[in-house]
């Protein structure tokens, strides 16, 4: 078992060479290349007498209070400190990091190392008051006040530093990637614009635009202001419909006008009809990918219908008939079309049920919810006032839409910050 | 920038930093030093206003700007620049500098209430609760335009300048322009105390958070810049204005401000009887409104230098030392107001006076970032400002030092 040190306690340290004489005095510690391990320390920085310089740290012996060489000063491997080396404490220490545990944004006070394998390695990072107290000399207080660590692993760790992204040996793989959208969304509230656009730059475009999507208006907006358009249709277009006018909502008009401008028409006019609708509506949370099969088809055609855009839709669970002018005449459940036999006209498995559960382009969301309930249903069609299957609400959507606000503000993480205007539409519908 | 309707809805958007700051700016401490200034000097100091003109908008605007180049706030840049020791000491120094402040806003409340004819052991304890409650329960954005509707009391001031029987603005004008400085520990106290109320420390950090908030983009910088310049002026006029009406009314008839009553007389030409009650109603609100903003930012400022999480759409126990700080500095403001026997001019003005002391601390590190090229890019200081900063900076420090001196010394300076 490694015994933990503090960056504070190595740094400011006399250092001394076999003959006990004093070559300087500890400074910072460079970094040697690292991948996905924790980061070695490969170089320890001395300020001497005419300067400061490096030398590599096999040759430090040990180290108490004093650093301890292994070697006379004459005989060192003395060496400039270059401009591409990564100083530890210049890199990270006071700064900030993302911890992707707590996904908050967090300030390294200390920086907790062990020897590992002979090389002394970066452990993790003291983000807490402990910290603040033993760089502040004040380490009888913590004592007292019975303080705990509160560490991040380094794994856990995101430095928002930009230098630490470039001496990475792989291109690694940035753990924020691989957090669930959400959670990106919940991270980047905490942060200021510059970061956030760092990290979506280091997102792929689904899951940039996903994160995009959840999180809160103001980080949408002040996202979207400092991305080129085209850039911002490359991310839409990763989205559903719905979801990318929900992103579109906040930007004022005449920029949301000329992003639309550079998206597929299609995409555009469908964004343009849904941002139209009135908030609150069943229109306006509606998606329009779900699966509808003509009413002549077998169980057979619907089932390669289902796969052939089964990656697509929200959600395969059901198909909705409709007839030749778009109607809503029935619908099929999954497990209808697993049981049945595929030369079996849809439409009388259609009809073997009940006439199909929909609401109105115009219902309220809150009715949407209480009609899922209600009917066990997890999704409903929406239908306009000639019947024409319109979209599709999901259960996970309608929950969204009705989840009181004040619920909202009580859980700021996952809800960052409901904004003035969402609280008055809300209140609306009640 | 033209002027056209874009640009003026552009403005009304993005203006609000500079113009609350400057709002919250004219405190108790503000109105209580800008009285005293009057009634003890009469015009012989109007003359500082240019100057201090000048030194806030050069102040306010590198701290805006730092804001909107960086988007971070000024104790993150501390931080991130200088280590934890220093900015450990400059958490101190604005605590220091704004519980001074606080006591000062609740003096403010004890003495309008007395004008009122209230107990002060009813009013401060009340109003504190008051205070801590809105802002925690966030009822404070809506309260916000009220005090800022209320703020248009400093129009009085101006109103009853105007209004002052057998006005000489000749003399005034003249000294408005005609630098006098004294060396008596009285005059520096004053000088250090009009700096330190006009520019005090925590204003810094605040437009700066302020800033941040917002979310300006260096685009907009031009309307932000405006927005500095259109608050520092406001302060400075309502500043005059108060100089100029205690000077007429106070000094002119050798009337000293040994309680609020008596500063209140400046807006007799105004209001005449009711000076009193106009008085301590501006003050009132002055007081409350400084009492629920400089708590609250100096908590945010102290957990973003040391890192503690904060924000009052937290609960208790997800940030308890931005809760722990906040509650304290408006406890301990109430609870020194309650000792009984205080004398609260004094200490209002006295506040300031601090806040000067403790301004150079502040301004060497601003200047010290603002000239960070790593940071701050190709929005570094050019040559005037910072020689207006350093100037400042070392202005203060050394009229900081020759009060000290004349207090200990009093013949030190006569010569």
């Amino acid at each position: 078992m490694s015994n933990i040190i503090y960056f504070s306690e190595l740094i400011g340290k006399e250092v001394v060479d076999v003959d006990a004489k004093t070559v300087g005095w500890s400074k910072d510690f460079v970094l040697a290349p690292f991948g996905e391990k924790s980061p070695e320390v490969s170089h320890l920085i001395i300020l001497g007498k005419h300067g400061s310089f490096k030398i590599p740290w096999k040759e430090v012996n040990r180290y108490s209070d004093v650093i301890y060489l292994n070697l006379p000063q004459s005989k060192l491997t003395i060496e400039e400190i270059s401009r591409k080396d990564i100083l530890l404490g210049r890199v990270l220490l006071d700064k900030q990091l993302v911890d992707m545990h707590g996904l908050k944004v967090v300030r390294v006070n200390d920086i907790a190392m062990a020897e590992v394998g002979g090389r002394l390695a970066v452990m993790s990072f003291d983000v807490g008051t402990k910290g603040i107290l033993r760089r502040l000399g004040l380490r009888r207080v913590s004592r007292l006040l019975k303080l705990r660590d509160t560490l991040v692993p380094w794994n856990y760790a995101e430095p928002l530093q930009k230098e630490l992204h470039h001496i990475q040996l792989k291109v690694p793989r940035h753990k924020i990637a691989e957090l669930h959208p959400a959670e990106i969304a919940t991270v980047m509230n905490e942060l200021d614009a510059r970061e956030q656009e760092m990290i979506l730059a280091s997102l792929d475009p689904k899951t940039a635009a996903a994160a995009l999507e959840k999180a809160s208006p103001e980080v949408r907006r002040s996202v979207i202001e400092n991305l080129d358009n085209a850039e911002v249709v490359r991310l839409l277009e990763t989205l559903p419909p719905h979801e990318a006018a929900d992103v579109l909502e906040v930007i004022a008009p005449e920029k949301r006008e000329a992003i639309l401008g550079l998206a597929d028409k299609s995409f555009a006019a469908y964004i343009k009809e849904l941002l139209g609708y009135t908030k609150n509506t069943a229109a306006s949370v509606m998606s329009n990918e779900f699966v509808s099969v003509p009413m002549d088809y077998t169980v057979g055609q619907t089932i390669a219908a289902v796969k052939k855009v089964a990656q697509e839709v929200r959600t395969i669970y059901y198909v909705y008939v409709v007839d030749e002018e778009n109607r809503l005449v029935g619908l099929v459940s999954l497990r209808d079309l697993l049981l049945a036999a595929n030369r079996i006209p849809i439409i009388d498995i259609a009809k073997k049920r009940r006439r199909p559960l929909h609401v109105n382009l115009t219902t309220p969301v809150s009715q949407v919810a209480e009609t899922m309930v209600k009917y066990d249903a997890i999704a409903i069609p929406v239908v306009d006032s000639r019947h024409r299957l319109k979209g599709i609400i999901t259960v996970d959507e309608a929950l969204e839409a009705v989840l009181p606000p004040i619920w909202k503000k009580r859980l700021p993480r996952t809800f960052p910050k409901v904004s003035k205007e969402e609280m008055n539409n809300r209140e609306g519908t009640k | 920038m033209r002027l056209n309707w874009r640009n003026l809805a552009l403005f009304l958007a993005i203006l609000g930093p500079g113009i609350i700051t400057a709002s919250v700016d004219n405190d108790a401490g503000g109105i209580t030093t800008y009285s005293i200034a009057g009634a003890s000097f009469g015009y012989k100091l109007l003359w500082t206003m240019v100057p201090i003109l000048i030194i806030l908008i050069v102040v306010q605007e590198m701290c805006a700007r730092m804001g909107v180049v960086t988007g971070k706030g000024l104790a993150d840049l501390i931080r991130e620049n200088f280590g934890i020791k220093t900015t450990f000491l400059m958490m101190l120094v604005l605590v220091l500098a704004n519980l001074g402040n606080v006591v000062a806003e609740f003096a403010g409340v004890a003495a309008s209430a007395e004008i009122f004819g209230i107990s002060r052991y009813i009013v401060v304890p009340v109003a504190a609760a008051v205070v801590w409650w809105m802002v925690v329960k966030g009822t404070y954005k809506s309260v916000e335009k009220l005090f800022l509707i209320a703020s248009t009391f400093y129009f009085s001031y101006l109103l009853s300048a105007v209004l002052i029987p057998d006005i000489h603005f000749e003399e005034i004008a003249v000294n408005a322009f005609r630098p006098t400085i004294e060396f008596n520990a009285s005059y520096l106290i004053l000088l250090i105390g009009l700096v330190g109320t006009t520019v005090a420390p925590w204003m810094q950090f605040f437009i700066q958070s302020l800033i941040v908030e917002k979310g300006v983009k260096v685009k907009d910088y031009s309307f932000t810049a405006l927005d500095v310049v259109v608050g520092g002026l406001v302060t400075v006029v309502v500043a005059s204005a108060i100089i100029i009406t205690t000077a007429a009314t106070l000094h002119a008839n050798g009337i000293v401000i040994d309680d609020a009553a008596k500063a209140a007389l400046a807006l007799q030409p105004l209001a005449g009887q009711y000076a009193a009650l106009l008085f301590a109603f501006g003050l009132f609100n002055a007081s409350l409104f400084a009492a629920s903003i400089l708590p609250l930012s100096t908590a945010y400022s102290v957990c973003e230098g040391l890192g503690w999480d904060s924000g009052i759409d937290k609960k208790f126990h997800e940030a308890p030392q931005f809760y722990w700080l906040y509650t304290g500095l408006i406890a301990v403001g109430a609870l020194v107001i309650l000792v009984p026997g205080l004398p609260l001019i004094p200490i209002m003005f006295l506040s300031q006076v601090l806040n000067g002391m403790l301004l150079p601390f502040v301004l060497v590190f601003v200047m010290l970032l603002i000239n960070n090229r790593e940071i701050m890019g190709k929005y570094t200081n050019g040559a005037i400002m910072n020689l207006l900063g350093w100037g400042t900076t070392v202005l203060m420090v050394v009229l900081t030092i020759l009060m000290v001196a004349s207090l200990i010394r009093p013949n030190f300076l006569l010569w």
